[in-house]
């Protein structure tokens, strides 16, 4: 049987959340979008939005603070998946053309071991899946702060996700309602700006992925996981790299030692399984115990080195 | 955080996008439009740090009258909700298009507070159609049809709160304290809406009696 293809699969998931919220923009029941999604009285708020809107009204909100508890628990269980699964900005990145800079991943694909450098004269400091600070950890603290000194939530005027749905209700008011304002164009304009310049919108600046990396350091669930009976690597000692060629984030699974990004960045878009040309790779529910798995990773480190 | 947790390209780049985030943050010092808010969001201040533009109040609100509001009302308040009393009928469909503090279809709660995730509309406990205060109807004498002295009385007989009264002239008045903002008045209005009359050297850009938000 044909499967369908993952990334076609994540696609159709994102269209089909566009087209309910869409359809619930002229429905009463308020399903809101993305930054507030739900069911009339019941919504589950966008967690940074949660944050800034904390820190700049200086109000603790009891429902608002569940909401957040809830989008917390759902990370740990499913990691970053809202990032493959629903975000609209991957998949618009995907179809517009950029400018500006070179295609997302290609300095990695390049050298997967372009850290090994770095990685052979500080090697404690690449500890497998050690959380790693970058630069969207900065512009989330920016605009927390940002937030808290100017009193509204900053980052919300140009978040993508905002901005999309922004689009999609005002181009709906515009055809429904006639109603004409620079709005609807300046909002798409913004939008399409930071799709097509901000090639690296999601691993250098989202402040919302940043947020959810790190609440998914506690993630144990469906995580990537290579069968060491079945990989190239591990039973034929072949430097295959595939998988971490594949990966949209830049993770290592087979060497994650290596890895320029640690592994609670995985979005679970399921890449990495795909293209792996021995089918090695799973995303079981529940972690399987690994006790040789440091000794394995620091021979995998030793082969890298004679390599290069 | 030890220095070996982020490289330094990294640092930098969140640095600079943190700083742009701080810059962003200045739009809130460019004048900004008034604008009426729904209800339980008449603390300005605390409404605008809370509300994250989600849209989930102008989608339910069963009277149409929440629209977002546009650029041309300020860079912060752009998407936020917006009471907007002076759509057509053609864009209410038969909705009324003024506040009733949903009594008619929510049992006197409004809705758009009901339903907001992040509680930038959160209404008092005493909150009513009687009790709140989204603004107040001022009256556009340059071309109001009554203050023109042709007899047109609409506004006064929309008004569920009876704060429009007539003088001699039988030109309106509104009466602040009794006025809710409820926007029924604005709704009323035949200024801008079907055949507008020019008023001399000033001619009609709003309907003839809008509400205000209240200031301070």
């Amino acid at each position: 049987m044909k499967k369908m293809k993952s990334s076609t699969l994540r696609a159709l998931c994102m269209l089909v959340i566009l087209v309910i919220i869409a359809i619930g923009y002229f429905t009463k029941v308020g399903i809101g979008n993305l930054s507030g999604l739900g069911w009339d009285v019941f919504s589950v708020l966008c967690p940074l939005g949660y944050l800034e809107s904390l820190l700049a009204s200086k109000t603790f909100v009891p429902r608002a603070l569940i909401s957040f508890l809830a989008i917390v628990a759902v990370v740990i269980v499913l990691g970053r998946v809202f990032c493959a699964w629903i975000c609209p900005m991957p998949f618009m990145q995907k179809i517009l053309p950029g400018f500006g800079s070179k295609k997302e991943g290609a300095p990695a694909s390049d050298k997967p071991c372009a850290s090994s450098e770095a990685c052979g004269s500080a090697c404690t400091a690449c500890k497998p899946n050690k959380f790693k600070l970058d630069s969207r950890h900065g512009v989330l603290l920016g605009a927390l702060g940002s937030a808290a000194v100017f009193g509204f939530p900053v980052f919300c005027l140009i978040c993508p996700v905002g901005l999309t749905f922004a689009t999609v209700y005002l181009v709906m008011r515009l055809f429904a309602f006639g109603e004409t304002t620079w709005t609807v164009i300046v909002v798409p304009l913004l939008l399409v700006l930071e799709v097509v310049f901000l090639r690296k919108w999601c691993s250098k600046i989202c402040p919302l992925g940043a947020l959810m990396s790190l609440i998914s350091g506690a993630n144990t669930t469906l995580r990537p996981t290579i069968d060491d009976s079945k990989c190239l690597h591990a039973t034929k000692g072949i430097e295959c790299q595939v998988c971490a060629r594949s990966c949209p984030q830049n993770i290592n699974i087979r060497k994650p030692e290596l890895s320029p990004v640690s592994l609670n960045n995985c979005t679970k878009c399921r890449e990495c399984a795909e293209c792996c040309p021995a089918h090695a790779i799973g995303f079981p529910l529940l972690p399987k115990k690994q006790a040789g798995k440091p000794a394995d990773g620091g021979e995998a480190l030793i082969k890298t080195d004679q390599a290069n | 955080m030890s220095a070996s947790n982020i490289s330094r390209r990294g640092f930098i780049t969140g640095a600079a996008g943190a700083a742009c985030m701080l810059a962003l943050g200045t739009v809130s010092l460019l004048p900004e439009g008034e604008i009426c808010r729904p209800p339980g969001a008449q603390d300005e201040n605390r409404f605008i740090g809370a509300c994250i533009r989600c849209g989930k109040c102008l989608e339910v609100c069963p009277n149409a009258c929440i629209t977002p509001a546009r650029l041309e009302d300020g860079i912060v308040n752009m998407r936020t909700p917006k009471m907007n009393f002076s759509r057509s009928a053609s864009q209410l469909g038969g909705r009324m298009g003024w506040c009733d503090h949903c009594t008619q279809f929510n049992g006197g709660i409004a809705k758009c507070a009901q339903v907001c995730p992040s509680g930038a509309l959160s209404l008092q406990d005493d909150s009513s159609f009687d009790t709140m205060k989204l603004g107040v109807a001022q009256i556009e004498t340059d071309w109001c049809l009554a203050w023109m002295l042709k007899g047109c009385t609409l506004c006064k007989n929309a008004c569920p709160q009876e704060a429009i009264s007539f003088d001699a002239h039988k030109r309106p008045h509104v009466n602040e304290d009794l006025c809710n903002g409820c926007g029924s008045c604005e709704q009323a209005c035949v200024s801008l809406e079907s055949v507008s009359m020019s008023a001399g050297d000033r001619s009609a850009t709003t309907r003839a009696i809008t509400v205000h938000p209240l200031r301070g």
